[in-house]
């Protein structure tokens, strides 16, 4: 029968912690569950001394950072119009794709069955009875009616006033970048970057990795963490945060150019 | 017309205050104070929701949950245990909560058109930074278990803290924590022990 007692004895011998651990050494040798208890505890901590410290990346940092202030800023936006109470986590031509592929199908059947002579007054109704009844989005927020165009959306930051009188700027962007992208995404993709440099939502700039000779680091004005296909690739705003020049796109692993509009 | 420059680049000397003048700092809505806040602690709760997401994606959005959290609800730290305890507190929540939500996603059948599987997720499980036993080992513990161990015998938590943080008796920890050792010594098979 053993005590709460007996147990921490045995743990503080495997720590190492007993001044005099012959006690706890003779517990072991005769008890087989406080051996049991022992050898346990050795295993576990021997396993996790093998396992080397789980921590972050210095990119995962800054995405981390970067994502958590752009939703915080995603969340004030709407609060000074009428807009969805949760801002979604996918990009707006997420959400508005499959909206443009039903309308593009819709044209498509429109045009087909009259001949191909009356696409544009297809289009014109459907955009019409959209436009009209508005377009949800999947989280149920979001709604796009014709009086709230995509002009909203690309509407300048606006300017709340906290408890203490101090204005705060609530950064919106154009477009949302996102960070898991295929190779067919990636000029959309570059363009919502720099974006958002000139909205300016990126509050870091690294000028560690990948600056070289071909990458001046004080042309570098923000960059962020993508995953390309899979792969991790940085993409690096150049010029100025209020007039991005360029944005290129490299491999993490090799900082080879996979995009270079220069 | 040109927005504004984010305010988010200035950080005023907030790195000497300790965590409850950042705390009260934060909830007057100085950003500053609510980024040292995180940059003291993300790498910890990153290192938490690894072992428990078992996913270093999963655990990156868990952790971003996590400050969002935070953000959103430093008005309810009352400051009755120190701010860590509470943010643990936030980050285990979290993840279980995050996991469940994974879950019940798995369960769901699948949309009709979806995006191929990207790479990196499934790369994941190869890159996360644990060694392939302690990882399995570990996600094959009861949640209640694997929080114990995590916390204790990874993250070096004092007893106290864990029970805490995981809002159970510190005999409750002591308990859990010695049958999940007895389990996950089983399933390691005791060899990084003698070997």
């Amino acid at each position: 029968m053993h005590t709460e007692h007996d147990l921490d004895l045995v743990i503080a011998l495997a720590d190492g912690s007993l001044t005099d651990p012959h006690p706890a050494e003779d517990l072991v040798a005769t008890c087989p569950e406080c051996a049991d208890t022992y050898e346990a505890y050795l295993a576990v901590r021997a396993a996790v001394a093998a396992s080397p410290v789980a921590t972050m990346t210095d990119l995962e940092r800054r995405r981390l950072h970067n994502s958590l202030w752009a939703e915080i800023a995603d969340e004030k936006a709407p609060a000074a119009s009428p807009a969805p109470a949760a801002a979604p986590r996918t990009p707006w031509w997420y959400r508005v794709a499959p909206v443009a592929a039903a309308l593009a199908v819709v044209v498509g059947v429109g045009a087909t069955l009259t001949g191909g002579d009356d696409v544009a007054a297809t289009f014109d109704t459907v955009a019409a009875e959209m436009g009209r009844d508005g377009i949800e989005d999947e989280t149920g927020g979001g709604e796009f009616g014709d009086e709230e165009s995509m002009t909203d959306l690309l509407a300048a930051p606006e300017e709340t006033t906290a408890a203490d009188g101090s204005t705060d700027t609530a950064v919106t962007f154009s477009r949302q970048m996102p960070l898991v992208i295929t190779t067919a995404e990636l000029e959309e993709a570059v363009a919502a970057f720099e974006d958002q440099v000139e909205s300016g939502y990126q509050p870091d700039a690294d000028t560690q990795t990948c600056v070289g000779t071909e990458l001046d680091s004080e042309a570098v004005v923000a960059t962020e963490s993508v995953t390309l296909d899979g792969a991790p690739v940085l993409f690096v705003a150049l010029g100025s945060r209020t007039d991005v020049s360029a944005v290129i796109v490299l491999h993490q692993s090799d900082c080879t150019f996979l995009f270079d509009p220069r | 017309m040109t927005p504004a420059p984010c305010r988010l680049v200035s950080l005023p000397p907030v790195t000497d205050a300790d965590d409850l003048d950042l705390v009260a700092r934060a909830r007057a809505g100085d950003r500053p104070a609510f980024d040292e806040l995180m940059r003291r602690h993300q790498d910890k709760v990153f290192a938490v929701c690894l072992r428990v997401m078992r996913n270093r994606e999963a655990a990156l959005d868990a952790t971003q949950d996590t400050f969002l959290t935070v953000f959103r609800k430093v008005d309810q730290f009352r400051g009755e245990s120190a701010f860590s305890t509470w943010l643990y507190r936030v980050a285990m929540n979290t993840c279980y909560d995050n996991l469940r939500r994974a879950k019940r996603k798995a369960a769901d059948p699948l949309p009709e058109s979806h995006d191929p599987p990207d790479k990196s997720v499934e790369d994941d499980l190869g890159a996360v930074e644990l060694r392939p036993d302690l990882n399995a080992a570990l996600a094959a513990l009861a949640p209640e278990f694997r929080s114990a161990i995590v916390l204790v015998d990874v993250e070096g938590l004092p007893l106290a803290e864990v029970a805490q943080i995981l809002e159970v008796a510190e005999g409750t920890i002591k308990s859990r924590l010695h049958r999940g050792r007895k389990q996950l010594a089983g399933i390691l098979g005791n060899r990084e022990a003698w070997g």
